[in-house]
């Protein structure tokens, strides 16, 4: 049973690696101090954010600006109705109305742009995002007002969430079941054809896959997890955070998150998240004052820089190339292990197959894109054909035996 | 954490033949015994330009070969989208296994066995080829949003014969030595038959390819096209084929359509099309001489 969530570990991660990841998660906030606990607690809830945006933004290609008012929501949604001064229901029935009030609103904006991408939807979710700020967060008694209100933490299942360390142990516990579900939702059919809608919404549909519903689906995905962090947030803070902080500004400052870290890799938006809580505060210790905002900014040109593959892709291109340069030194050059990412099927050992090969194509006004020249096209000749592509992968198709047809006669 | 070891049931034996078996069983049976493909008099236009104009038959019969040629802006590229569904036709039926699917989306038409390519690749360069090949098997996998996500016991079964659907489908066109390389480290004809093999992994019994060899060299564009001619030999399947590489066309279709500016000026054997004197007058800019 177990073994089918196996591929959750990744096989090229020793298993000493993980224990040591696992002991540092948990082990760090035994010895540092309160603040910094409370800024881990934090970060934790600002990564769950960063990989529902990281949904949207890494897997299907758009990009939505309406996640801090779906943050924002969420927040004081759950505080209202866990609030004695509220509806004072438990915090489960909070946590579940913030994540569903932010999963329907994201839908509503795939839906409204379902066959739609690119500028539209950005503009569509801020839309939303202003929407929501002039409307639901101008409600004085799901906010508080210029009050402000006071909400205990929760005790979940005979467990008490009072401290900081309790409460960040919650939070990491949340953090990787949802790593885990989406590793596993990523690994699923849905996963890939999410992937497939991202590079071509036409290849996907001619292999049976509807665009617009895994549009709707990755956004509604992205809408659970910003509301599961915003439902998350409103008791890490006992006072919900004034609605200044769920302005427009703040949906770019999360957007930031998945874009620094790439769509290619889970574990670097935690690190992102992590990164963007822990170093204005760190530096602020060395009497360096730095916004987050600041942070964020840079993050989103370093991205920008990088690339859709993000910080993340980029070490684990560095990480594949090390591993086959070691391998091909081994092993002597032209040759090259090919490390398979699942079980299916073991490594192999193969001829030619440099990590980077540089793609020739034929030369426009050679052949034109490619194509051969008319003589050939009509089947008169072969003379004057196009020079031939680059090839060396090694893959020459073979000669084969004769079909079953043709063996039949 | 447990070691990852390949899981006994995903080997796969040695040859091409073994690799066509495994095959075989992954994609559904066709029940249905008549034309796969019907397109009758289909017109389109876009504005003022008329792409289309009322194309009397298109017909794919079953386990056929068949080819579609036609010089540049003839309407090739705008019948197979409404053949295949991404345009909607101003005139005319399309009748895919026995159903008008005419006015029914793309995803809808390869749930009843259609599938295609692109004159473009549009595989995705940041996974690898086994990745890019079992992204195919969408519709051939059980389980809807939690089924597969948490695996359940029919979503891993048929998780697990699509894996090695995937690496038959490799074995196949040649690809098993790279199943593990980035698709972006392979040169465009390899990306080329990821993409052929994607469109194989939906289970396809009628198979509409678009310029499958559009980008590579002569050499590898004649050993493509004989292997494609092959697979659909050897699986049964029927296939449409655009190409611009006529001799390719003509040495492995049958029927063969000829449009030309939006026209159909001619269709039948290869010898037939060969000798017409309006494909002639299209392509070798000969006059037609009328008896």
């Amino acid at each position: 049973m177990l073994r089918r969530y196996s591929s959750v570990l990744s096989p090229n991660v020793p298993t000493w690696a993980y224990g040591a990841f696992l002991a540092v998660a948990l082990g760090w906030v035994l010895v540092a101090p309160k603040f910094w606990v409370f800024l881990g607690g934090a970060a934790c809830l600002l990564a769950i954010a960063g990989l529902g945006l990281s949904v949207v933004v890494g897997w299907a290609g758009e990009v939505s600006l309406a996640s801090a008012a779906l943050v924002g929501t969420s927040v004081y949604l759950t505080g209202y109705i866990v609030r004695a001064d509220g509806l004072d229901l438990p915090f489960l029935v909070g946590l579940g109305a913030g994540v569903a009030v932010a999963t329907v609103l994201h839908s509503f904006a795939a839906l409204a742009t379902a066959k739609l991408s690119g500028i539209y939807v950005m503009v569509l979710t801020l839309g939303l995002q202003v929407t929501i700020e002039r409307t639901v967060f101008s409600v004085a008694k799901l906010t508080g007002g210029s009050e402000g209100v006071y909400l205990s933490r929760p005790r979940l299942f005979g467990l008490g969430f009072d401290s900081d360390i309790a409460f960040y142990y919650l939070c990491a516990a949340v953090l990787a079941v949802v790593v885990v579900m989406l590793t596993l939702f990523r690994q699923s059919r849905h996963g890939r054809a999410l992937l497939l809608v991202r590079t071509n919404r036409e290849a996907a549909a001619a292999v049976g896959i509807s665009p617009w519903r895994y549009k709707i689906l990755a956004f509604a995905i992205s809408g659970a997890l910003l509301g599961l962090a915003g439902a998350m947030t409103a008791p890490l803070y006992r006072s919900p955070p004034t609605l200044l902080q769920y302005l427009s500004f703040a949906s770019l400052f999360l957007l930031a998150v998945p874009v620094t870290a790439g769509s290619e890799s889970l574990l670097a938006v935690i690190l992102v998240a992590f990164g963007f809580t822990m170093l204005p505060a760190g530096l602020e210790e060395l009497g360096i004052r730095l916004s987050p905002n600041v942070v964020g900014g840079l993050g989103l040109l370093t991205g920008t820089y990088i690339g859709a593959r993000g910080i993340g892709g980029a070490v684990l291109d560095r990480l594949r190339e090390k591993r086959e340069n070691q391998t091909l030194a081994q092993l002597g050059q032209g040759t090259t292990v090919v490390l398979p990412r699942d079980d299916a099927h073991e490594p192999v050992v193969i001829d030619t197959v440099p990590a980077r090969r540089p793609r020739t194509r034929t030369p426009a006004g050679a052949g034109g894109n490619g194509r051969r020249s008319d003589e050939d096209l009509v089947g008169v000749g072969t003379d004057g054909l196009a020079p031939a592509l680059s090839r060396g992968t090694g893959l020459t198709l073979r000669p084969r035996p004769p079909s079953r047809l043709e063996a039949r006669g | 954490m447990t070691t990852v070891t390949p899981t006994p049931t995903l080997e796969l034996a040695e040859g091409q033949e073994a690799a066509l078996e495994v095959f075989e069983k992954f994609i559904p049976e066709q029940t249905y015994d008549g034309v796969p493909l019907v397109g009758r008099d289909i017109s389109k236009a876009f504005g003022g330009i008329k792409a289309l104009r009322e194309v009397p038959l298109i017909e794919v019969p079953p386990h056929s070969f068949v080819g579609l040629i036609g010089p540049n802006g003839a309407g090739k590229s705008t019948l197979f989208n409404v053949l295949n569904g991404f345009t909607t036709p101003d005139t005319g039926e399309v009748v895919l296994f026995g159903q008008d699917v005419t006015r029914r989306q793309p995803w809808d038409r390869a749930k009843l066995g259609m599938s295609r390519t692109f004159q473009a690749n549009h595989i995705d360069l940041n996974l690898s080829t086994f990745d890019n090949l079992l992204a195919g098997a969408y519709q051939l996998i059980r389980g809807g949003l939690f089924a597969a996500t948490f695996r359940s016991r029919g979503n891993h079964a048929d998780e697990q014969r699509a894996r090695l659907a995937a690496r038959a489908v490799a074995r196949l066109l040649d690809l098993e030595p790279v199943l593990g390389v980035m698709a972006r480290s392979l040169d465009f004809a390899a990306q080329r038959r990821i993409e052929i093999g994607r469109s194989l992994m939906s289970g396809p019994r009628l198979l509409l390819l678009d310029e499958p060899t559009a980008g590579v060299d002569a050499h590898e564009a004649k050993e493509l096209v004989a292997l494609v001619k092959r697979m659909q030999m050897d699986l049964g399947l029927a296939v449409l084929l655009i190409e611009h590489y006529v001799q390719a066309v003509m040495e492995n279709s049958n029927p063969i359509y000829v449009l030309d500016q939006g026209t159909l000026i001619a269709a039948g054997t290869p010898a037939e099309v060969a000798n017409d004197p309006k494909v002639r007058a299209s392509y070798l800019g000969e006059e037609e001489h009328h008896a």
